[in-house]
């Protein structure tokens, strides 16, 4: 399975098209860069990500979402690499016999992997600097660990 | 015995490479080659405290015992989507 991609990602394979006929919801979210952050203007993005881990998580999220929300498909997938404004850095796709549990588990699984999975994004700004996006912190012991229900940008 | 540290992120940034080698007692664990760590680059410090220390697949805590060799990835607070 295929979880971090240098190449732009692809849609289509993750649909999963016509394997699911029980299933009447499908909730995608895609997320992309876009051009402006803390009110600074934004040309590029970088992911980098420590791969083996993280690609044992995403697969661990994907199962937990499948268990956790009683749904036969799930799926995550993450660029790596230098993007644009406007490209896609993040799919989720979820199949559901309902659109409740379809957009719910989307959810948790977009929120699960921003906050657990070691990829890193260091934005490039329009004055030639640049910075790292400070986040989630994912020591174990640590008080400001936090697998927790929150919203980053 | 000697060990090899990886920096992802932002510590890579601030270490200057992308790994270095360090040489650590037989008997260390992850928080010994953490403090002779930070020893040597103090500027570092801040980001290490907040940073979780994984060998190959898992994460292992600062408890663990290393062995001879080990690559030790340090990762800093994690920002995808």
């Amino acid at each position: 399975m295929n979880y971090l991609s240098e190449s732009p990602l692809q849609l289509e394979p993750l649909l999963a098209q016509n394997q699911f006929p029980d299933c009447g919801g499908l909730a995608l979210f895609a997320g992309t860069i876009r051009n402006h952050s803390d009110g600074k203007p934004v040309l590029q993005l970088r992911y980098t990500s420590y791969a083996p881990l993280a690609e044992k998580l995403m697969r661990e999220i994907e199962i937990e979402t499948k268990s956790r929300f009683q749904i036969p498909y799930c799926r995550v997938q993450h660029r790596l690499g230098l993007l644009n404004v406007g490209e896609v850095a993040i799919y989720c796709v979820t199949r559901a016999p309902h659109r409740t549990e379809a957009f719910a588990a989307c959810r948790h699984a977009v929120d699960a992997v921003k906050h657990r999975v070691p990829i890193w994004k260091e934005e490039f700004y329009a004055d030639g600097s640049s910075a790292f996006v400070q986040g989630c912190c994912i020591r174990p012991d640590h008080d400001q660990a936090h697998p927790h229900e929150h919203a980053h940008a | 015995m000697n060990i090899t540290i990886e920096f992802h992120g932002v510590l890579e940034r601030l270490a200057g490479a992308a790994s270095m080698s360090l040489e650590v007692d037989d008997s260390a664990r992850v928080a010994d080659a953490l403090e002779a760590l930070t020893l040597q680059a103090p500027n570092l410090a801040d980001t290490v405290e907040r940073s979780a220390c994984a060998i190959g697949v898992s994460l292992v805590a600062r408890s663990d015992s290393l062995s001879r060799g080990a690559r030790l990835a340090l990762l800093p607070p994690v920002a995808g989507g």
